[in-house]
């Protein structure tokens, strides 16, 4: 399989925002999202007993990991990119 | 020993030679117990034990701060070719330890003046003292012996240090509950096993870490 | 110059492949399996002895209205001592009410009575509610009626058919969390205890390649530590009605956290490779030792809120019942090996890094 460049998925963000600015503003999403859905319903993520709690753990977790592989990627493209360079 | 205790003498001449650095450590006692007896205005048993803590170990931090800075590269290559590691690290210890026994006495002294004397139990504290004075001693040698080769020297022993020391504080500060009379709790041995046997770990891997991370 | 090309291929470790199997198999039974009846919520909690009391009760994944009649409730003070419901009424699935008569005189003497209510339905099996009411005494106390109190047993109970996972009071549905939290400190402390093993190997041999590797599995300590840290916290606020609330347990994990972060500043600030190695190896194993009375002999020699501490549900005991071994020591060996897995990668990267 072939892939060129513009088909990495990294190339749609990668000139401007690093990942730590799309991890700040996903942080502040989930943030204010859950404040607001506070605000409207108190009971929300207590309703069906407290089941919302363990599926944000899940979450954070898968998306933690994920975020950290993504990165660890990135790491190992920019060094096989300068070791083509060489 | 004879060797260490000649090491120790010199240390302390340093110190005396300049007479700031005991008069700076009196003076660090005196303006911190001063602004937080300010702001508490009076100090209850409890708080009266967390205070005295708190402002010992940011004493003894600073105290220790300047263990290895204190002579230039040149001395150290020569003590490094005169004395085994362990030996220059028995006197640093020894140093650190008479300047912790003294901050300690000089705070006890000081918060008695300004806000009583809430001890009950004197032997017990005086215990907890020494026993925190010789744990920290062997805690803050080893790490300023690494935050030394490191290029911010201070913060980085604080960074490091603080973490550490909490197993010691939470059982010193039980300790002093307990000779101050503000615990229920009647049976301090368990606290004093504790405290002990995390003193004989610091003691132990400080001094087989010493030798090894000393060599460059 | 060609383009670089990618080739899918599936050749991986088998343990690797384990690991996905194991997780995949964690989150599912993690997250089907349904939790046993209970009982969430009694109003009122608090009457007085000697009269009647009607209760309302809140059932969870309960079914009162099907075999409404073999449908039994009793209140408990200790053991056998118990008064069972002379009526229950029930109005759905999740509610019914019960009616008591509370003898006015107690075979103990407290200033108040905490009662248990315990219910048995033939299909949901029994659901218990400790401390669900609170009885004050009466004023004209009948030492007749102290008989009432042993007029009736719980006897013959059923038992819910199917694999559940516990029903625990207050925990609920976050039980799951032993599945997806606890597992982060495990992982941690193993990730963190390797680091160690190999910072010893760096002293004795002086390989730069220990380093790499012991600071590799920090790394990844690190971020389990930190998963491990916001889970908690994400649970503490709607369980504790605060993100941080100086648990022991909290306050001990992030000193953990914040030692082995102390490490990664103090590396940063060393320009020597070797001097950086042999002070990262010195340090990690002194705090690795003094971790241990940290994370093991101070949280248990002080009380805590956390699940597992002094009378709280969760793990430990007879909370862990055997249905949550099955998926909870699964979940704490595939996390493990996960954190070993993405320690290699990382190990690999910095190698990589290391080498040009």
């Amino acid at each position: 399989m072939k892939l060129n460049k513009s088909f990495h998925i990294y190339g749609l963000f990668q000139q401007r925002m690093k990942i730590k600015g799309i991890l700040i503003m996903v942080m502040l999403i989930v943030f204010q999202s859950a404040q607001a859905e506070g605000e409207q319903s108190p009971d929300f993520i207590r309703s069906i007993g407290k089941i919302y709690v363990v599926a944000g753990v899940c979450l954070i977790i898968l998306v933690t990991l994920f975020i950290y592989m993504i990165q660890l990627d990135r790491k190992i493209s920019k060094i096989e990119k300068r070791q083509k360079n060489e | 020993m004879n060797r260490i205790l000649n090491l120790v003498a010199i240390e302390a001449r340093i110190e005396l030679r300049e007479r700031y650095a005991l008069s700076g450590i009196v003076l660090y006692v005196l303006s911190s117990s001063f602004i937080v007896f300010s702001i508490w205005k009076q100090l209850p048993a409890k708080e009266w034990g967390l205070t005295f803590w708190v402002i010992f170990l940011f004493c003894s931090l600073m105290a220790v701060v300047k263990t290895f800075g204190r002579e230039n590269e040149g001395r150290y290559f020569y003590y490094y070719t005169l004395y085994h590691p362990l030996e220059l690290f028995m006197a640093k210890v020894m140093y650190n330890l008479l300047l912790l026994l003294f901050i300690f006495l000089t705070l006890w002294f000081v918060l008695y003046v300004m806000a009583g004397n809430h001890i009950i139990r004197m032997g017990w504290f005086l215990t907890t003292g020494l026993m925190a004075s010789l744990g920290l001693s062997f805690l803050l040698t080893l790490i300023t012996s690494i935050a030394i080769k490191t290029q911010q020297n201070a913060s980085l022993t604080a960074v490091m240090a603080l973490p550490l020391m909490i197993p010691l504080l939470i059982n010193i500060l039980r300790l002093t509950a307990y000779a101050s009379g503000t615990t229920p709790d009647e049976n301090p041995w368990n606290e004093m096993m504790m405290l002990s046997s995390i003193i004989s770990l610091v003691i132990g891997m400080s001094l087989w870490l010493f030798p090894y991370l000393w060599r460059s | 110059m060609q383009e670089p090309t990618i080739h899918l291929s599936f050749r991986l470790a088998a343990w690797k492949w384990a690991t996905m199997g194991i997780l995949i198999a964690v989150f599912i039974a993690g997250w089907i399996v349904p939790l046993k009846s209970g009982i969430i919520k009694v109003t009122p909690d608090k009457a007085a002895a000697g009269e009647m009391l009607v209760v309302d009760v809140t059932g969870y994944n309960s079914s009162f209205l099907t075999d409404t009649s073999l449908l039994r409730a009793w209140l408990r003070l200790s053991g056998d001592t118990v008064i069972m419901a002379t009526r229950i009424q029930v109005t759905g699935d999740r509610n019914l009410s019960a009616r008591f008569y509370i003898p006015s005189v107690f075979p103990i003497r407290q200033e108040a009575y905490p009662l248990t209510l315990v219910l048995d339905h033939s299909q949901d099996g029994t659901s218990v509610l400790p401390n669900a009411i609170f009885i004050t005494p009466a004023l004209a106390q009948d030492t007749s009626e102290l008989k009432l109190w042993f007029k009736d047993k719980i006897e013959s109970v059923h038992e819910k058919a199917g694999i559940q996972y516990p029903f625990r009071n207050i925990l609920a549905e976050t039980i799951r969390n032993t599945y997806f939290h606890v597992p982060m400190w495990f992982a941690m402390i193993i990730l963190f205890g390797v680091s160690a093993w190999y910072s010893l190997k760096y002293y004795q041999q002086g390989l730069i390649d220990f380093d790499r590797k012991s600071i590799a599995f920090i790394k990844v300590g690190l971020i389990f530590g930190l998963l491990g840290l916001v889970t908690g916290m994400l649970w503490a606020k709607y369980t504790w009605n605060a993100y941080w609330s100086w648990d022991v347990k909290q306050n001990m994990s992030a000193i953990a956290l914040l030692i082995y972060a102390a490490l990664m500043v103090m590396r940063s600030s060393v320009e020597d490779d070797m001097q950086k190695a042999r002070l990262t190896a010195g340090y990690n194993m002194f705090a690795f030792v003094l971790l241990i009375p940290l994370l093991f002999i101070i949280p248990r020699m002080t009380d805590s809120l956390h699940p597992g501490n002094g009378g709280n549900p969760a793990l430990g005991g007879e909370d862990l019942d055997n249905t949550m071994r099955m998926v909870f020591y699964p979940a704490v060996i595939g996390f493990i090996m996960l954190g070993l897995w993405m320690s290699q990668l990382v190990y690999r990267t910095d190698k990589l890094k290391g080498n040009q």
